[in-house]
């Protein structure tokens, strides 16, 4: 992107940055190829019955990904949402009408215990209640097969964790969450590169899957489901499209979506499906590359490159391990004093939830500008030294 | 020439309906189109953003504190959350269990509503007040007790007989203590009005977007100061930790699916300063002119009378034409002809006005008739196909 107009935002006093830390939601996630706006454009000339735009557009993204049945959604956790309430209502109006309140319904979800995460949330938020199974190292089949009980209504499975410890593989808990007759919902947010991870998830066999468009350069408050189709029409039945339909409130009311969002979902799919990804990756570490460069002669850092790889998100990432002791610096603090400097950069900086890199520097480069790399080299290196 | 609806094919339609969540709300506003592209072009801190917008939309428009959310109806159901919640972070970790929380809301029998929904979906109760025949400041000041958190006030609904206003609503709040939670999503014209909601003291008002020119998926929450602040604890910013120490809380919140993209909000503050601006008059009479293009062509039609609306206090900002039928003489229902409109080519969406009677699952429909037209969202030049078709189904 070559010339950036910042007028929006220094008319309300909002500093821009230089995002070297991923499609982060608090970050706003993407910002849209020219063919994704322009799709948004189109779609702000005309009117159209939200109902046939949503159908026609899951039946598209259907076709395009490979799954049986799909509908658009408000961003991948609004998918969760609207799915584990499908899996409790089924199309049936008056469990519908009458969630978070699941009174006669099947409304547990199982989750292995070391796959918990910050966005399990979202089986709490249509009223179903979730229910850990197995320990911090893992749990067996048997496990997951003896928790199966009369209230169960499906099992919550975020595919990113599947690695792990002790993790039971997706392939193992479909078969026995299928024997037994309960759904599996699979989040799998941002599952989309290598292709053929993506399209091996879609075909695993899954009940309802949940993805993420911002991942794949779309907008941040949009996403898809995808599935077996009684199941999708289900979830459906819980967006808010449903409740306008007359006499059924549903749970998804407050996940709106425009039509210039459904028009970029299906443009950001169909980019992504058409994409050299080689070449995607390539510019990114190229970037990284640079940035490596300047600061891997310097004491106290250790460097180390990781490959976009599946189960990850789609980006090859820069590790910076430093050595807090000897620097005088935590990687924290050099994480604030980039976002407080001019220009403000966002790198990730000791980890998030889990202490997994704690003394590391995170950096990603999917959004750079002509010479953001070199900005962010130089600023790195004085932070570092 | 095909474009991205012929691609997915789906037809385009007419719209006389207005802005209708399901026919996606108003094409944007040019202005809020080219903000949004121009949001398009820089990263952004959303906690930020968030901020600063809400306090550019609090000054425009006069209110202590506002928050952008995604359409008004998720920011009634963010601001029935946190009355309950308050700043607890363990109560909005929870939600909607609301165990050891105030969950009740008051709403007067006669202005239940298609959207108090929201309420239900926070994990709170409706609590009706009144009978069909009205209700009492007195009898809602007796019903406060120790379960309640607040009243819901829909203030499109006090056009129904036998409501209290919202200014007794507010002084009862402050009163009592307790929170008054008002859905005024499209109630901004005139602009007298819009200001008397906003000035009126009521601790959240929740306004929609597309009803301005903005998006179908965007709102904010305007109010008091505290309670904007507890609202915004349930955002899905707050979702994950921002800065250094942290200025949001990391607590997994229930709103973390009433996610926005930097356009959204950048356009929200766009909407509200491009209506601010709007000549009313200007914009009222384009309006104007397409009714009376419809009912030039309906002229001398047998079986039918035309009622022309204007934009009123209350109502949504727009002017409408009804047109009455003898359905009996006409062997047509308004919905015949509704459905008729759709099937045609193009699909022309109007409205067969109808009233929902709400009594949980048991909603009724009763039928008056009247086939309204709302010109806001007839583009240029429809208004001839709209006057053509009508003609064409009115007299057969």
């Amino acid at each position: 992107m070559t010339s950036k107009d910042e007028s929006v935002y220094s008319e309300l006093g909002v500093r821009t940055i230089i995002n070297a830390r991923g499609t982060n939601t608090v970050l706003g996630g993407s910002r849209f190829s020219e063919k994704v706006l322009a799709a948004m454009q189109e779609a702000n000339t005309a009117h159209v019955d939200m109902e046939d735009l949503l159908v026609k557009s899951g039946e598209k993204i259907a076709r395009l990904v490979g799954a049986e049945a799909a509908f658009p959604t408000s961003g991948a956790f609004a998918g969760l949402v609207v799915s584990a309430a499908g899996i409790m209502t089924g199309t049936d109006r008056e469990k519908i009408m009458n969630l978070p309140r699941t009174k006669g319904m099947k409304n547990e979800f199982l989750l292995q215990k070391n796959m918990r995460y910050m966005f399990d949330r979202c089986i709490e938020v249509p009223g179903a209640k979730l229910k850990l199974i197995g320990d911090q190292h893992g749990a067996s089949s048997q496990t997951l097969s003896d928790s199966i009980g009369p209230k169960t209504a499906g099992l919550l499975y975020p595919v990113h964790l599947a690695s792990n410890e002790g993790a039971i593989p997706l392939a193992s808990a479909l078969s026995i969450a299928h024997e037994k007759g309960i759904a599996v919902l699979v989040d799998s947010a941002f599952q989309l590169y290598p292709l053929d991870h993506f399209r091996s998830l879609i075909t695993s066999g899954a009940d309802l899957l949940a993805f993420s468009s911002k991942y794949m350069g779309g907008p941040n408050s949009v996403g898809f489901i995808c599935g077996k189709k009684e199941y999708v029409e289900a979830a459906a039945s819980n967006s808010f499209l449903a409740y306008e339909r007359p006499g059924t409130f549903s749970v998804g009311r407050g996940y709106k979506l425009d039509r210039h969002e459904i028009t970029a979902l299906i443009a950001v799919i169909e980019e992504w499906l058409d994409m050299d990804h080689d070449n995607r990756i390539k510019t990114m570490e190229m970037h990284l590359q640079v940035i490596a460069e300047r600061v891997s002669d310097l004491p106290n850092v250790t460097i180390e490159e990781v490959a976009a790889a599946p189960g990850k998100p789609p980006w090859p990432q820069l590790l910076v391990h430093i050595d807090e002791n000897k620097l005088g610096k935590t990687a924290k603090q050099i994480e604030q004093a980039l976002i407080d400097g001019e220009p403000s950069i966002w790198i990730n900086g000791g980890g998030t939830a889990t202490n997994l890199n704690k003394n590391s520097l995170i950096i990603r480069a999917i959004d750079f500008a002509e010479g953001d790399d070199q900005i962010v080299a130089e600023r790195l290196r004085r932070e570092l030294t | 020439m095909s474009d991205i609806y012929d691609e997915i094919g789906v037809r385009k339609i007419i719209n006389a309906r207005g802005a209708s969540t399901n026919l996606g709300g108003v094409l944007l506003n040019d202005k809020v189109m080219e903000a949004m592209n121009i949001a398009n072009q820089n990263n952004v801190d959303m906690d930020e953003l968030f901020h600063k917008s809400g306090q550019a939309i609090a000054r425009l428009i006069g209110a202590e504190s506002a928050f952008v959310t995604s359409g008004c109806f998720a920011g009634l159901v963010q601001g029935a959350a946190s009355i309950m919640s308050g700043t607890n972070p363990k109560f909005i970790r929870q939600i909607p269990d609301t165990t050891g929380m105030k969950n009740e809301f008051l709403i007067q029998k006669q202005m239940r509503y298609l959207y108090d929904h929201c309420i239900q979906l926070a994990g709170g109760k409706l609590i009706e007040v009144g009978s069909s025949d009205g209700a009492t400041i007195d009898e809602l000041s007796k019903a406060i007790g120790p379960q309640t958190a607040g009243i819901l006030h829909p203030v499109h609904m006090e056009n129904v007989p036998g409501t209290i206003p919202l200014d007794q609503i507010v002084a009862l709040g402050k009163t009592k203590d307790i929170a008054v939670l008002v859905d005024a999503a499209f109630q901004y014209y005139p602009s007298s009005h819009f200001e008397s909601i906003i000035k009126s003291g009521a601790d959240l008002i929740g306004f929609s977007a597309k009803y301005m020119g903005g998006a179908n998926s965007a709102g904010f929450v305007c109010g008091k100061k505290d309670r904007i602040e507890a609202l915004a604890l349930h955002s899905f910013v707050e979702n994950e930790w921002v800065g250094i120490p942290p200025r949001t809380t990391g607590v997994q919140t229930f709103g973390r699916g009433y996610k926005l993209d930097r356009h959204d909000i950048v356009g929200m503050v766009v909407t509200v300063k491009e209506w601010l601006r709007t000549d009313q008059e200007e914009r009222l009479a384009d309006m104007e002119a397409k009714v009376t293009t419809i009912k030039q062509s309906l002229d001398n039609i047998p079986n039918i009378t035309l009622e022309e609306k204007p934009a009123i206090a209350g109502n949504p900002p727009w002017v409408e034409l009804w047109i009455n039928i003898d359905e009996q003489n006409l062997g047509r229902t308004a919905r015949d002809i509704e459905y008729a409109l759709i099937q045609g080519d193009p699909p022309i969406w109007v409205t067969a006005r109808y009233l929902l009677h709400y009594s949980g699952m048991d909603s009724c429909k009763e039928n008056f008739g009247t086939i309204i037209i709302r010109p806001i969202t007839i583009k240029s030049g429809e208004e001839h196909v709209v006057a053509e078709r009508l003609r064409e189904l009115l007299q057969s």
